[in-house]
């Protein structure tokens, strides 16, 4: 967003052409019905003002737009102050925008001048897109302890009310720990911490005061993303919503016309854990030594390659370095502030991670001192070689020795009973009253390798905020111990994405007649409507999840009042037995099975991975038995471990698989759980294979549906300019719908049941839950506060 | 787990096996095995725990009959039904029904059912319900029930209740005993065709065969039983099927199981050489052939059938344990294991408890199997009191 | 003695190889890879592992090796003393077992403690008053513990003491001491998370101590020195605790050595139910998550040291029994 295009640069002769832009605005469709869709006007407004020697002061813009019985009310003020002397022109551009919307939020306001005066008139055209973001219908649940949505949303934010970062805090305060420490000489103060810029946050309700212990569960080593998440060491992060790329470590970036080169600006003064300085040195020692580096990264990130070659990394001076790209990579920006690139923390342990502590690295490193020595040293800690020690030296979580840049830094390790954390004295972060964050002094996270353990635990109020491995079948015990233990329930949802989605592997390859009919899409409408979806959100879900399709709330072109793919989502046993009469499955056998043509009955093999965060195999169970009941065909439910579930999805043997997908917005960052692309596996891993080889390998998609996904994705990732980008995410999902496939049974069900104490205040409402963006990372925990008799004021 | 299998141990202990009493001599009219039962008769314990283990075989054999309910039928609206008690009378009149259960979600979203005797539904003995076959026969008669094939969410009974899909707990319940006990009796006789082979190969060779025997088994129970059914547990494919799964779990409760009846074959085997009456009959001139079927193999075979009993038991225990785990059977599959597999959460101590009765099965057959087997055992002693 | 020793030793190193084998193999057994099971956690986590990720860590791990280059590296590693490494700690096998060996020697010990002192008085009662109605009360209370798996009742009673006390009896220590260095206060903590693991996994072993102990009793009380002393009018007191009960605990005591294998068998399941900080509970989630260095060296580990432990008590047995020394001959 940050990277507007200029519309062209025109030339006029004697008189001073001012161009102004002024952006507008933009607007809501559909949320009324469905709720939760993105929005893109893309308002071009060219304004020449003549003018000589003469200022232009006011310009205001009034906008009314009425959308599906909402009225939604716009006002963009533009002031404007042009002064001139002699050729030199400075243009000042300043856009208030006031937006109300019912039931809608809209975002971000961009202003971008490029000002050139040479004696020539200059006519400068900014294209603005506007982004609305959405947010789910407030769930207005009849419950006590359960915190309902509200709406407008509260959430914290880095942009103030004209869309511009907040200014800088005039004066910084710190946390008491801190200032102790500071008194006692062993830390600079607080100003020589924090960088020349910190990121300056407004909290979501209101200032927090300093201290307390953020009390958590973990389940082992391998539950690294449990911290990873709400500490999101990311350059670039999303807002709340997950949409919109924001700065985070970095301070600013900007990209070429064509997506192929990307600037990004660090911030100036920022410091590591232990006080060295963070530059563009640590990402260049991440690309020479651990990127280019055959030992620690024998095959390279997937993201890291473009246009079949690796990027390029450039350090132009101490904050600034350069990505260039072989080809168009319009989708790089947006993977940066994913959990895909993320960073040191998050991907430390595998060697990835964009950056990394080079001043604590390099005494591990052979390039630095030699190979013998690291092997040594590696032996003498207990280690095989010096890869697995590197990995294990970058490896923040289990090495309380590594330097981060995270709000809190760790200092128990992972593979210990008790991992904890400490704040990091150097974080960038500020709120809007200069008070570095983050808020709480510590996190305590105690291993808790039985999830019934954990929750018993959660149960009885030993966590502060706990959303991860909650699980949803124990919400009564929740409500009932509320009260009594002090706590309260948030749900945390993920927005249009399916929870089971039974998705059919178009490229199986068993037994043919079978195949056939796994590839006709008139035998999924048919399964898809031969599914009581009401029971099986009551049964699992509590009844708290939604019965809809992955289209809900899109207009249907060709189908008025309804989105793609309602009619198949809602249950119709007559309209299910009619198609699968029709398709050739009219006989049955003595048992009230279905046959096929030859005779043999028609099997769905319904694989379901033991031991999930959802009970797969019972959902299946369930589904086979009303598919039995109302539709007369035979589904075998085969319970798999996780490990074998998905060798064998790889192996291109598995018939459907059920899982849940991302978020819809999110559809073409991680693609995996809808299109055929990336290895995934779900709809089809030879078509992936055939996509992701270029056509060495796998099979080319003879569903036409299939084929448009892979190329709209190819388009998506490359060339695609933002405005065209939204277009494509829709429209792939579209054609999911168009596919029944996958079939989708219970949306939208609260992804995380939060348990948070009652006096934990500044969390988001309502939260919307990603992978993408790393819930709770995106709720921005380093401005939740602990309100007891213990908290204090910054000094 | 162990515990059950080290009970063999004791039949090895010094001074159980030497006597002066030639026991042929005094009861000549009775033969060994009416020995053992006039003696077992006396151990009350056991043959109470005989007649509830024999209870529990009818159930095998019976479970379609004996059940009420489609163990898969699900419905949403029954969730967590608690169970139903049977009425016999109605005021004072004879009359078998239920009282209608009416549920509704609570505002913490917790499944409260409320009885409303007003309503009755008729419970009729030998009445109409799901159909299933018998020694071949197809049926639909079972031994109560609401009389009509199809369920509805009203008319129902569940006897001790329903999980979280609303499926009939007590059939269900049914149905995993046939299930678990068949996999110990297979395994029973997996392990006793291993245990008597091995072990009398041990026993009547000696030397070297006995030796490798005796080493082999060493090893193997030097390696803790849980990782090693855990180990072989995971390395079969999960995606066979119930049978498949079912088969392999068999087998490998019993690979465990055997060496321990081999140890009491052996032990037996190696015993009776010395014992007067063996020296008596080789004296007396019989055949070898004759000595061990006549002489040694009846004296020991309460013996294994004690040892068989106990193993019973241990292998009930250990598919539980294994399902348990996620790594025996696995859900759609209906035993004891898998029913206590879905039920070991909070949500089930807390919200519904009786989805723990089928544990209240395994204690009972456990200790009824291990009372059997021992006085099985004390019975079978020629000597003892 | 000496050939015998020689000859035990023997047996006791091809025991221990073979020990040795049928670990890795069972390790080894089940489909795919440390890797593929990573991928799989990370994936049902809601966590995406990139494929090439995998293929690197599949290479650093030697999992590409064939499977015997990877036994005898392991193997060689072992005897050498080094455990080799813990894939999903990253970290030496070694520093992941010490760190919770203690704790799992605790709770074996006192497993230990508790079946013998439940054990062998319920065992003695039941022999002096056989058939009485406090024998079989006595035998049914310790089968009963036998019958409960341990599982089942673990959740329960967690439960319930959480629902009616509000105590929280999971883990070993509470979260205020789970670090902090020891004091009274922690040594008390610990003593009350370690009440209920030790008495379920002690039931389950006292089961079979009763039994042994009441059998080899009435043994020894049919032993014509009883009959001997009985008629010298040596009270009846003295008469079973002075000689049949030590001669009855022999074999007892020789058993304990079988002991360990079954506890740590026994504290896996219970470790993982009550989330116990236990090798059972590490060895557990090592096999699943197809660690296999940290889950082959704990079978190895318990399986050798049964290997040791036999070895030594037969030797003693021998030592104390010269017939034994000749058997096998």
């Amino acid at each position: 967003m940050r990277n507007l295009k200029p519309g062209g640069l025109l030339s006029k002769r004697s008189f001073l052409f001012l161009a102004l832009t002024a952006m507008a605005a933009a607007l809501t469709t559909a949320i009324a019905c469905g709720g939760g869709e993105t929005v893109i006007q893309t308002v071009e407004v060219e304004k020449i003002v003549e003018v000589e020697k003469e200022v232009v002061r006011e310009v205001e813009v009034e906008k009314v737009v009425e959308v599906a019985g909402d009225t939604v009310v716009e006002v963009v003020e533009v002031e404007k102050v042009v002064e001139v002397a002699g050729e030199t022109v400075v243009e000042v551009v300043e856009v208030e925008k006031i937006v109300e919307v019912e039931k809608e939020v809209v975002k971000e306001v961009e202003v971008e001048k490029i000002v050139e005066v040479a004696g020539e008139t200059v006519v400068e055209v900014v294209e603005v897109e506007k982004v609305v973001i959405p947010t789910p219908e407030p769930v207005r649940v009849d419950s006590p302890h359960i915190t309902a949505d509200v709406s407008p949303n509260e959430w914290p934010t880095i942009y103030d009310a004209s869309g511009n970062l907040f200014a800088k805090p005039s004066s910084y305060k710190e946390a008491p720990m801190l200032a102790d420490r500071v008194a006692a000489g062993e830390l600079p103060p607080v100003e020589e911490r924090l960088p020349e810029n910190p990121l300056v946050l407004q909290p979501t309700r209101g200032i927090g005061k300093y201290g307390g212990t953020w009390y958590r569960g973990f389940t082992g080593p391998a539950d690294g993303q449990n911290m990873e998440r709400p500490l999101k060491d990311h350059l670039l992060f999303y807002e709340v919503s997950g949409q919109i790329p924001q700065p985070n470590i970095a301070e600013s970036w900007t990209q070429n016309e064509d997506s192929t080169e990307f600037t990004f600006t660090l911030r100036k003064g920022h410091k590591w854990s232990d006080g060295e300085p963070f530059t563009t040195a640590d990402i260049m020692f991440w690309v020479d030594h651990m990127l280019n580096n055959k030992d620690l990264n024998p095959t390279k990130p997937a993201w890291t390659q473009h246009g079949g070659e690796t990027l390029q990394f450039e350090a132009i001076d101490e904050q600034t370095f350069k990505v260039t790209a072989a080809e168009p990579y319009g989708l790089f920006v947006q993977l940066m502030a994913s959990v895909i690139v993320a960073g040191q923390h998050t991907r430390g342990d595998g060697a990835d991670g964009l950056y990394a502590p080079r001043h604590y690295l390099e005494q591990f490193h052979p390039d630095f001192v030699g190979e013998d020595e690291a092997n040594r040293k590696a032996e003498e800690a207990g280690f095989d070689n010096w890869i697995t020690y590197f990995y294990d030296r970058n490896h923040a979580n289990a090495n309380p020795d590594a330097p981060m840049l995270t709000a809190w830094r760790v200092t128990g390790s992972i593979n210990t009973n008790e991992w904890s954390f400490e704040r990091n004295p150097y974080y960038y972060a500020v709120d809007t009253e200069g008070n570095q964050l983050p808020y709480i002094d510590r996190v305590v996270l105690t291993l808790a390798q039985n999830l019934e353990v954990l929750n018993l635990s959660a149960l009885a109020g030993n966590y502060t905020v706990m959303g991860r491995h909650i699980n949803i079948a124990k919400l009564p015990l929740f409500l009932e111990n509320a009260a009594s233990v002090g706590y309260r329930v948030q749900f945390w949802r993920q927005p249009q994405s399916g929870i089971a989605n039974l998705s059919f592997n178009e490229s199986w390859d068993g037994d043919a007649e079978t195949a056939s009919f796994i590839q006709n899409v008139e035998l999924r409408k048919a399964l898809s409507m031969g599914i009581e979806r009401d029971q099986i959100n009551e049964v699992f879900f509590l009844g708290l999840g939604s019965v809809e399709g992955l289209c809900a709330g899109w207009d249907d072109p060709d189908n008025p009042g309804k989105y793609v793919g309602e009619d198949y989502v809602r249950f119709n046993p007559d309209g299910a037995n009619a198609i699968l009469d029709e398709i050739g499955l009219s006989a049955k056998d003595g048992e009230g099975f279905r046959l096929m043509p030859s005779g043999e009955r028609l099997t769905i093999q319904l694989p379901s991975v033991v031991a999930a965060f959802e009970d797969y195999p019972a959902i299946n169970e369930m589904i086979a038995r009303q598919w039995q009941v109302n539709i007369g065909i035979h589904a075998e439910v085969q319970p798999l471990e996780r490990g074998l579930h998905g060798d064998r999805a790889q192996l291109n043997e598995l018939m459907t698989q059920n899982w849940e997908n991302s978020p819809r917005v999110t559809t073409i960052i991680t693609p995996t759980h809808l299109l055929p692309v990336a290895d995934a596996t779900f709809v089809g891993p030879l078509f992936s294979d055939w996509y992701d080889s270029n056509g060495a390998t796998g099979i080319e998609p003879t569903n036409p549906l299939l084929r448009e996904q892979q190329e709209l994705y190819a388009e998506a990732i490359s060339t695609a300019g933002p405005a065209r980008y939204n277009e494509i995410a829709r429209r792939v999902v579209e054609l999911n719908c168009l596919n029944v496939n996958p079939i989708t049974t219970v949306m939208n069900k609260p992804t995380y049941v939060a348990i948070i104490k009652n006096n934990v205040k500044n969390i988001p409402n309502p939260l919307p839950f990603s992978f993408h963006n790393q819930t709770s990372g995106n709720g921005f925990p380093e401005q939740w506060w602990i309100d007891d008799e213990n908290a204090m004021e910054g000094k | 787990m162990v515990a059950g299998s080290q009970v063999g141990h004791q039949s090895d202990t010094p001074g159980s096996n030497i006597s002066d009493v030639d026991a042929e001599g005094e009861i000549e009219v009775m033969s060994q095995r009416q020995l053992i039962w006039r003696r077992f008769k006396r151990h009350r314990l056991a043959m109470v725990a005989t007649v509830i283990v024999v209870l529990f075989y009818v159930v095998v054999v019976f479970a379609d009959f004996l059940a009420t309910n489609d163990p898969e039928d699900s419905e949403a609206d029954r969730q967590y039904t608690p169970p139903q008690w049977l009425r016999l009378f109605d005021g004072i009149k004879p009359d078998l029904h239920v009282c209608r259960l009416v549920g509704t979600r609570d505002q913490f979203f917790r499944k409260v059912y409320e009885r409303d005797c007003e309503q009755k539904v008729d419970i009729r003995v030998f009445g109409r319900g799901y159909e299933y076959s018998l020694f071949g026969l197809k049926l639909d008669r079972h031994l109560f029930g609401v009389d009509h094939p199809e369920l509805t969410a009203e008319d129902t009974v569940f006897i001790l209740g329903t999980d979280v899909q609303g499926r009939d707990m007590y059939s269900r319940l049914m149905r995993g005993t046939r299930l678990s006990l068949l996999i110990g009796l297979i395994g029973i006789f997996i392990s006793l065709m291993m245990g008597t082979v091995l072990g009398a190969v041990s026993g009547f060779y000696g030397g070297f065969v006995d030796n490798v025997i005796q080493r082999g088994i060493e090893i193997i129970r030097s390696i803790p039983t849980v990782p090693l059914y855990l180990g072989l547990a995971a390395a079969f494919p999960a995606d066979w099927s119930v049978e498949r799964r079912f088969f392999a779990i068999t087998i490998v409760v019993s690979l465990f199981a055997w060496t321990e009846l081999a140890r009491v074959v052996r032990g037996r085997y190696l015993a009776m050489r010395q014992e007067d009456f063996v020296t008596a009959a080789i004296t007396a001139g019989a055949s070898q052939r004759r000595i061990i079927f006549r002489h040694m193999l009846p004296s020991f075979y309460s013996h294994i059938i004690a040892a068989s009993t106990l193993n019973l038991a241990f292998m009930v225990i250990s598919e539980t344990t294994l399902s348990f785990l996620g790594l025996g059977l696995l859900p759609p599959a209906i035993s004891y294991g898998t029913l206590l597999f879905t039920a070991q959460n909070l949500q089930t101590v807390a919200l519904a408890p009786w989805l723990l009765i089928p544990g209240l099965f395994v204690v009972v057959l456990v200790l009824s199997l291990n009372f059997m087997g021992d006085g099985i055992r004390d019975a079978a002693d020629p000597y003892g009191s | 003695m000496l050939s015998f020793i020689i000859r035990r030793t023997i047996y006791a190193i091809i025991a221990m190889w073979a020990v040795s084998v049928i670990s890795f193999v069972i390790i080894n057994l089940p489909a795919g890879d440390f890797v593929t099971t990573y991928i799989a956690t990370q994936a049902a986590t809601g966590n995406v592992i990139l494929a090439d990720e995998a293929e690197n860590l599949r290479d650093v791990y030697g999992l590409n090796d064939p499977i015997y280059v990877q036994y005898v590296k392991w193997i060689t590693r072992i005897v050498r003393g080094e455990l080799g490494f813990s894939f999903e700690f990253n970290a030496p096998v070694r520093q992941v077992i010490e760190q919770n060996l203690a704790n799992t020697l605790l709770l074996a010990l006192g497993s230990v403690v508790f079946i013998w002192i439940v054990g062998i008085p319920i065992g003695i009662y039941s022999a002096v008053k056989q058939y009485s109605p406090g024998d079989y009360v006595a035998t049914f209370l310790g089968f009963l513990g036998l019958g409960i798996p341990d599982f089942l009742i673990a959740l329960v009673v967690a439960y319930l003491v959480f629902d009616h006390f509000g105590i929280l009896l999971t883990g070993l220590y509470s979260a205020e001491y789970l670090t902090a260095p020891w004091s009274f206060g922690k040594a008390l903590d610990l003593a009350q998370h370690l009440v209920l693991p030790v008495i379920i996994l002690g039931t389950a072993g006292t089961a079979s101590l009763i039994r042994i102990m009441r059998a080899n009793l009435l043994d020894e009380l049919k032993k014509p020195y009883v009959t001997t002393a009985r008629a010298k009018g040596v009270t009846e007191w003295q008469l079973i605790m002075k000689y049949p009960v030590r001669y009855a605990l022999n074999p007892v005591l020789s058993l304990t050595a079988y002991i360990l294998p079954f506890l740590i068998s026994g504290s896996v399941v219970l470790s993982y139910v009550l989330d116990l900080p236990t090798v059972g509970r590490d060895f557990l989630r090592a096999l699943t998550a197809q660690d296999i260095y940290l889950s082959g060296a704990i079978i190895l580990g318990t399986g050798w040291l049964t290997i040791i432990g036999t070895f030594f008590s037969d030797l003693l047995l021998a030592w104390v029994d010269p017939r034994i020394r000749l058997e096998g001959d």
